[in-house]
């Protein structure tokens, strides 16, 4: 079996795990490459439909053609689609630097969607090479009742042994594209022709390599126009995926602070 | 064969043995580093007055910088020679055994890092064995850190050969030696150093080298893990494990081995889907209207092994001992079934390689157990299958043992099996022990009541029975005497007969009480053996009530006459008289009828019932 098969069909598998253990579920819908592939492995994996709802947390900052790409795609796939809004930055944790306390809100956003709805699973499209502590992670996840990341007693993971029950007021992060790198993830949705918003495109020498709040990401310099050729930068380039992601960069520890207290 | 351009290999090893420092080295030397990414890393060394270390590259937590150790498992991605490689990198230190298997099951090489300077410890042999236990054939051992022992070609053969012989003790077939030093970038990237081994390559030329795929014809083998009824269809999803299955092929479903057709794939892209193939997440349509649950295997041809006994090999990674009489859960591919660990046979210490003393499995270490569980499972004995030969014990939440099937385990079962039931095959119900749960909203069992006799078994057992019926309850009284009347008519009153008379009442209980039946069974009972073998037919659901009287209160009542004709001669071996009674000395349920009056007796029962059976309400 080739790569892509052999990363779709591990991925519809947990999917289908987590879905049969933990309900309430639902999915992360950042309405980037990553969560796009996801989507799309969901209608795989039930065929044709997302029996669960999908998720939009929103800060209220994403670029213009992120909202026309929301409500375009979230039509086309039929989606049960949920927004949820996101707390002012005055409410979040000052000790954090700038961005990482913006990006912060976020986490408050999702903390409140999961407690309202008492949820008890949460697909979200985090991968391995996109950040170094997101390596560490497993498939399915387990958070606290508040949320955190017990990442220095993380239970085993082997075959398709997946967890399969958790204590009350605890939920899982599950992550079908864990072991997915940027390179697959292009060159599936290539494969599959699945939408994306054309910011990750070339226009005047620039694009965006990650997606998310416009006031704390930047484009990278980049000639990619097309899918193509972005897979064919990826191969070559020296320059990481989340350079553009100022909250990743302030201080040593602010990516592992926000994760551990919720964060994706 | 074909080559893969893909390849997942773990690097293990005792810590500080280098593992860091090689795979640093491998990253930075194919470019993979990105920008800036090397400077962040010396950064962090300067922050916490260290010299540069590799192993900030991987380490990605703090408490693992500031502490200098890997915690958990990582992954990386380079570029080697056209082939992507993914390196695991896996803890070398003892506390974090979970996190190496964890890392190590994903890989399908591993490269074992030894430091040339201090040969062989012990996480070298742990891992080691963990990477057999685990499946992991392809095996190539890099000593490392060669300029510390003066590139010594003697001292690099000798430990080498002492590698050798200890990984064919373990069971790897073909093993591969390099020396080496990620410092002086030796045998790396290149054959540059000779060293009197003979494999004659460097590291990166192991770690493309490509691994054999077989193309051997397997038999068609799926595994359900779902049923989906989002319209009128019902879709059976899982994955295929081995072989392929194409529509309108014969299939059979185990453990209940009903019959079938297959009707159609639902795909939501390709809608002509006419195949499944191994490895593929399908869903599968069938023509007939039976009942699939999760954890149904399905097949063409093949039989399974159906048991609910299993030999098997246990590893444990429980900071708690295991010991026998402990409960778990058991998954087996997509199923899940309650066990019990019968017997421990045997303790092997893989460090030492030897069996230890004493019956309880500490931590890291691999048993020779007994299992009971309370349901069928299908296993797949194919020798040429390894995915399905393991699974796992959980115990709240928490995985306790890796578990494995050997060959010989397969035999042994196999054989308790026809044995126990010579040309007989179990008729399967079409109703599962949970689904009569649901529906009674109490669970089976036997409660045993054993006690001389006129010591008030059947008065305490008949009132009890008609509290519980009008409870509700799925009850049955199953009495010695009536039993004697007719299923049991061709048996005396010698010691053998009485054995036999036990052995079936404990098999017609065991019956009931598999079907979710609360079955009291009035017997007698007088010898330890009887009840001890009562106990193992019935298994996790026998509960032991001793109904306890004086022999002077019992001769006194005596309803029957019986000790009567008993002291007159005219009946021989009567238990309490002129045979004897060997009292329970640990029953679950002690009721002394001489102390406490019958109602109190019949209401202890009553709540001990509740207590223990009672699952709703």
């Amino acid at each position: 079996m080739q790569r892509l098969d052999r990363l779709e069909n591990q991925s519809i598998y947990l999917i289908r795990e987590a879905y049969r253990y933990f309900k309430p579920i639902s999915i992360l819908w950042s309405l980037g490459k990553d969560s796009n592939v996801m989507l799309w492995l969901m209608k795989k994996a039930f065929c044709g439909r997302i029996p669960f709802p999908v998720v939009h947390i929103d800060t209220g900052k994403k670029f213009k053609e992120m909202y026309e790409f929301r409500s375009k795609f979230s039509k086309a796939m039929k989606l049960d689609l949920r927004l949820e809004k996101c707390p002012s930055i005055n409410k979040i944790d000052k000790s954090l630097p700038p961005a990482a306390r913006s990006a912060a809100r976020k986490t408050e956003g999702l903390k409140t969607y999961i407690k309202t709805n008492k949820i008890k699973g949460v697909f979200a499209g985090i991968r391995r090479d996109e950040q170094s502590t997101r390596a560490k992670e497993r498939m399915i996840s387990p958070r606290s009742a508040n949320n955190e990341w017990n990442f220095k007693d993380q239970p085993i993971e082997v075959w398709d042994y997946y967890i399969n029950q958790m204590p009350a007021d605890c939920h899982v992060r599950v992550h079908p594209l864990l072991n997915w790198t940027e390179v697959d993830v292009w060159e599936y949705t290539k494969r599959e022709s699945i939408p994306v918003i054309n910011l990750y495109f070339s226009k005047k020498g620039k694009r965006y390599r990650s997606l998310g709040d416009k006031d704390i990401t930047f484009p990278v310099k980049s000639d990619a126009k097309n899918i193509s050729e972005i897979i064919k930068e990826l191969k070559t380039t020296k320059i990481s995926e989340r350079s553009g992601r100022s909250m990743d960069h302030e201080t040593e520890d602010a990516f592992e602070r926000l994760r551990s207290s919720g964060y994706l | 064969m074909t080559k893969d351009k893909n390849c997942s290999v773990v690097f293990t090893g005792h810590v500080d043995h280098g593992k860091s420092s090689v795979i640093g080295r491998l990253m930075y030397e194919t470019g993979t580093l990105a920008d800036g990414k090397f400077n962040e890393v010396k950064k962090a060394c300067e922050n916490r007055g260290k010299e540069f270390e590799w192993s900030f590259l991987l380490d990605a937590f703090q408490a693992e910088r500031d502490q200098s150790v890997t915690i958990d498992t990582t992954r990386v991605y380079l570029s080697l020679k056209n082939t992507n490689i993914e390196i695991i990198d896996a803890p070398g230190h003892v506390d974090f055994i979970k996190n190496m298997i964890t890392g190590a099951v994903n890989a399908s090489k591993a490269v074992l890092i030894i430091d040339a300077s201090r040969g062989i410890e012990e996480q070298t042999l742990r891992h080691t064995f963990i990477l057999k236990l685990i499946g992991i054939d392809n095996i190539c051992v890099f000593i490392n850190k060669i300029d510390l022992i003066n590139y010594d070609k003697r001292k690099i053969v000798a430990l080498s050969s002492k590698v050798f012989s200890y990984l064919r003790h373990v069971g790897f077939g073909d093993v591969k030696v390099i020396a080496g030093s990620a410092k002086g970038g030796e045998n790396l990237f290149k054959y540059n150093f000779t060293s009197n081994l003979a494999y004659k390559k460097s590291l990166a030329d192991y770690m493309v080298s490509s691994t054999e795929h077989s193309s051997v014809r397997e038999k068609f083998k799926f595994i359900v893990q779902d049923i989906y009824k989002f319209t009128q269809k019902r879709i059976i999803v899982g994955k295929v494990i081995s072989g392929r299955a194409a529509i309108g092929g014969k299939v059979r479903i185990h453990p209940n081995e009903r019959l079938s057709t297959i009707k159609s794939f639902p795909d939501w892209k390709n809608k002509s889907k006419r195949t499944i193939n191994s490895g593929e997440s399908a869903c599968i349509e069938i023509q007939d209207d039976i009942f699939v649950d999760r954890g149904d295997l399905i097949t063409d041809q093949y039989k399974p092994l159906v048991s609910d006994r299993f030999f098997c090999n246990l590893f444990s990674i429980s900071g708690q001992d295991l010991k026998e009489g402990q409960k778990f859960n058991l998954r087996y591919l997509t199923k899940d079934v309650a066990v019990q660990i019968v017997k421990i046979e045997s303790v092997l210490n893989p460090i030492a390689d030897k069996l230890i003393d004493g019956k309880n499995i500490p931590q890291n270490h691999y048993a020779k157990v007994l299992l009971q569980s309370n349901e069928l499972l299908s296993l797949d004995a194919e020798k040429s299958q390894n995915t399905t030969k393991r699974f796992v014990l959980s115990d709240d939440f928490r995985v306790a043992a890796l578990g494995f099937f050997e060959d010989d385990d397969f035999r042994k079962i196999e054989k308790e099996r026809t044995t126990k039931s010579q040309n007989i095959t179990h008729v399967f119900h079409e109703i599962s022990a949970k689904e009569r749960e649901k529906k009674s909203g109490h669970g089976g069992g036997v409660l045993w009541f054993t006690g001389l006799s006129a010591s008030g078994k059947s008065t305490l057992g008949n009132r009890v029975e008609k509290i519980l019926f009008d409870k509700g309850y799925n009850v049955t009284l199953l009495d010695g005497d009536n039993l004697r009347f007719g299923l049991n008519n061709d048996l005396g009153f010698s010691e053998k007969d009485r054995d036999e008379n036990i052995r079936r009442a404990a098999e017609v209980s065991s019956l009931f009480a598999r079907r979710g039946f609360l079955v009291i069974s009035t017997f007698i009972s007088p010898y330890d053996k009887q009840r001890a073998n009562a106990r193992k037919i019935i298994g996790k659901n026998f509960h032991e009530i001793y109904v306890k009287a004086s022999l002077k209160n019992c001769e006194k009542r005596d309803p029957k006459g019986l000790y009567k004709k008993a002291r007159r001669g005219e009946i021989q071996m009567f238990s309490g008289i002129s045979a004897p009674y060997q009292e329970p000395g640990n029953p679950e349920l002690l009721l002394n009828t001489n102390r406490v009056n019958i109602e109190k007796c019949t209401e202890k029962l009553v709540g001990y019932v509740k207590n223990h059976f009672r699952i709703i309400g």
